[in-house]
């Protein structure tokens, strides 16, 4: 599923070069629920970006679902994002002046084509968190819990391989971010990979592998039997 | 890539931010409306202009007494003289070749008054050859004639709408009325004509005998203008040299001295207020040209700084699917349907502004269709133009810094 080999990342600021990544070795196996936990400025989010095909890395090689993606075009990755990766964000990113629906459904738009059941899979999805008498609200309207649920049913419409979570839970209080990590254990499965970023314990014993990140490296990988958050 | 669902979000997402919509739309629509109010007005005048040449004949000379100047819509007399006579007209007559017909005219303003009705009209004194050189068609009753006029006998034809107004539901025809305390009896009604040259109404004014008018309600003998009918408008470089000898000698007036008339062709004058025109569209084409303009560079302003408020949404939109072109496009579309709104809005109000205007200036009403869509078509096009730094600027943020975004 994921092959990162001697990932580096560095940014140039004002001339002085700062090294966040200094090569990751990491291999994720399809139907794994991996959380990668370290410190604030660890590189988690750089990482996270990485994966996310939102970033290239500066050295090493990345392959996913066997491809090799270090050096493709932006219309390639797009697509790539589009089709096969998930993203949840710690604040969110819902657009505050659209629907529930229409923002479950704003990744179809980017789809090559537009499924002809577009709107009953939404509605299928906001069921699935649990919304469904939310669907013509507007975020602003919903608690924090409720809009992380719309991210997650978002990040599900084009029932993707690979779900990364960035501090899902970061701005939720225990109970809702239980909440949404039950609702990530629900989704994971033979099919659906997930990549948690959170500098929580208590988030990171959900995932059944544990990863961690210290100055840019890979300090620490191993396997845990996850508890259940709900 | 769905392009109609996208336009869809983007119009819900410019429609919420009302405030901002409504203000940066505001200079395309004065902009477009000043547009379209431009060439419909043109327009009209354009039409009103041939309808008139058409009208009042192109094949008219008029002398008239004095010294004249056309500024603008208004004709002004610099210098005016009492040396013009009813005997230069017949000399004319006489004299002149490759003339149909000539008629001289004096005007003057009189209360004319039908039982207790009083109204002040024009009250225009005529040869009888007036009413065909100026296509005036007597609808009811009669003309005068020449033994009428030599006789200065007080009969009067109304123009239509000075019948209506007077005799309302009564037949003018035979009625007597007071004209200046003179009294006066009704010989026929003209047909509805329309298109006075600079504001005057054909319509509106009364026609009695010119040696009539002279002497029994002005007292005087000189007459304002003598109106030349030519045979053909290619004549009237003879006719103007011919005239202007003839009267140079009848005048007395020795080499060296001006003239004591000015002879106009109309076309010529029709040309000066075509002028008058141009003037307007130059002032209303500069209006909406710096609207345009700074609806341009406001439509910049407003779409930099979406751009900016809106980073972390376009961060999220790349990294759910948007490649850099989807987002180059979005914004793009953003900036022309901002001020395509603007600018059918402005068309649309022009619509009837225009018609309103054709009605004030008494214009035949037009509807400027084309220039409604070719005004929203260019300022969805202005939109386009000045969405491009800002689409480009926000196409070219790296996803992965962009989704980290305050907002
Ligand atoms: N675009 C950038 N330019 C320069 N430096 C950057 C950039 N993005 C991240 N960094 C730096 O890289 C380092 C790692 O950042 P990153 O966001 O990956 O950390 P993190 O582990 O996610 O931290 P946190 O837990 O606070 O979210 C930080 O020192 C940050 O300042
Ligand atoms: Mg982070």
């Amino acid at each position: 599923m994921i092959e990162l080999s001697g990932i580096e990342k560095q940014y140039t600021t004002d001339g002085t070069e700062t090294k966040v990544l200094k090569g990751i070795d990491l291999a994720v196996e399809k139907g794994e629920f991996v959380a990668i936990m370290g410190a604030s400025g660890a590189g988690k989010t750089t990482l996270m970006n990485i994966l996310g095909l939102l970033d290239s890395p500066s050295g090493g090689n990345y392959r996913f679902e066997g491809q090799d993606v270090t050096h493709l075009p932006d219309r390639v990755l797009s697509h790539l994002r589009n089709h096969s990766i998930g993203f949840v964000f710690q604040l969110f990113h819902l657009l505050d002046r659209l629907t529930v629906l229409d923002n479950v459904l704003l990744p179809l738009l980017y789809s090559q084509e537009y499924p002809k059941d577009a709107t009953e899979r939404a509605r299928h999805l906001v069921e699935l968190v649990g919304l469904q008498d939310r669907v013509k609200y507007r975020p602003t309207a919903l608690s924090g819990g409720q809009q992380q649920r719309v991210a997650i049913a978002r990040a599900l419409i084009n029932n993707p391989a690979l779900i990364l979570a960035d501090e899902p839970t970061g701005n939720l209080d225990s109970g809702m971010g239980r909440e949404v990590l039950g609702l990530l254990q629900r989704l994971h499965g033979d099919d659906r990979t997930i990549v948690l970023i959170t500098h929580d314990p208590n988030v990171a014993a959900c995932a059944g592998r544990l990863v961690q990140l210290a100055d840019g490296r890979v300090v620490a990988d191993r396997m845990q039997q996850p508890v259940l958050a709900s | 890539m769905n392009a109609s669902k996208l336009a869809r979000t983007s119009l819900s997402i410019l429609l919420a931010h009302r405030a901002r919509t409504l203000v940066s739309c505001g200079a395309v629509f004065i902009g477009v409306a000043a547009l379209v109010l431009m060439v419909g007005a043109g327009q009209a005048g354009e039409r009103d202009l041939r309808a008139r040449i058409r009208e009042m004949g192109s094949n008219n000379l008029a002398v008239r007494a004095g010294h004249f100047q056309t500024v603008g819509r208004h004709v002004q007399q610099v210098s005016r003289t009492t040396t013009l006579l009813p005997q230069d007209v017949e000399l004319l007559r006489r004299q002149l070749l490759g003339v149909r017909r000539l008629a001289g005219v004096a005007t003057d303003t009189k209360v004319v008054r039908f039982r207790a009705e009083a109204q002040a009209l024009s009250i225009v004194g005529v040869d009888p050859e007036y009413f065909e050189l100026q296509r005036l068609v007597v609808a009811r009753g009669r003309a005068f004639s020449a033994e009428e006029e030599r006789g200065l006998a007080r009969v009067a034809v109304v123009g239509a709408t000075a019948a209506h107004e007077l005799f309302e539901l009564d037949d003018p025809i035979g009625q007597q009325v007071r004209v200046g305390g003179v009294p006066f009896e009704i010989i026929g009604v003209t047909a509805k004509k329309g298109g006075g040259l600079f504001g005057a109404d054909p319509d509106q004014d009364v026609y009695v005998p010119l040696s009539t008018l002279l002497s029994r309600l002005l007292g005087r003998s000189w007459v304002d203008v003598v109106l030349v009918q030519a045979d053909s408008p290619a004549l009237f470089p003879v006719l103007r040299h011919d005239i202007a000898e003839d009267l140079r000698r009848a005048h007395h007036l020795a080499a060296g001295r001006p003239d004591d008339f000015t002879i106009q062709d109309p076309a010529a004058l029709l040309a000066a207020e075509h002028e008058m025109g141009e003037a307007f569209r130059a002032l209303v084409g500069g209006v909406a040209g710096v609207s345009l303009a700074t609806g341009g560079i406001g439509i910049i302003a407003v779409m930099l700084m979406t751009v900016r408020e809106r980073t972390r949404e376009i961060g999220l939109r790349r990294a759910i699917g948007a490649t850099r072109r989807a987002i180059l496009f979005q914004f793009l579309f953003e900036a022309g349907l901002l001020t395509g709104l603007g600018g059918l809005a402005g068309a649309l109000f022009a619509l009837p502004a225009n018609a309103l205007i054709c009605r004030l200036a008494g214009w035949p009403t037009v509807w400027p269709v084309a220039a409604m869509l070719a005004g929203t078509a260019f300022s969805v096009g202005l939109g386009v133009l000045c969405g491009i730094a800002p689409a480009v600027r926000a196409a070219r943020l790296e996803p992965a810094v962009a989704v980290r975004a305050a907002v």
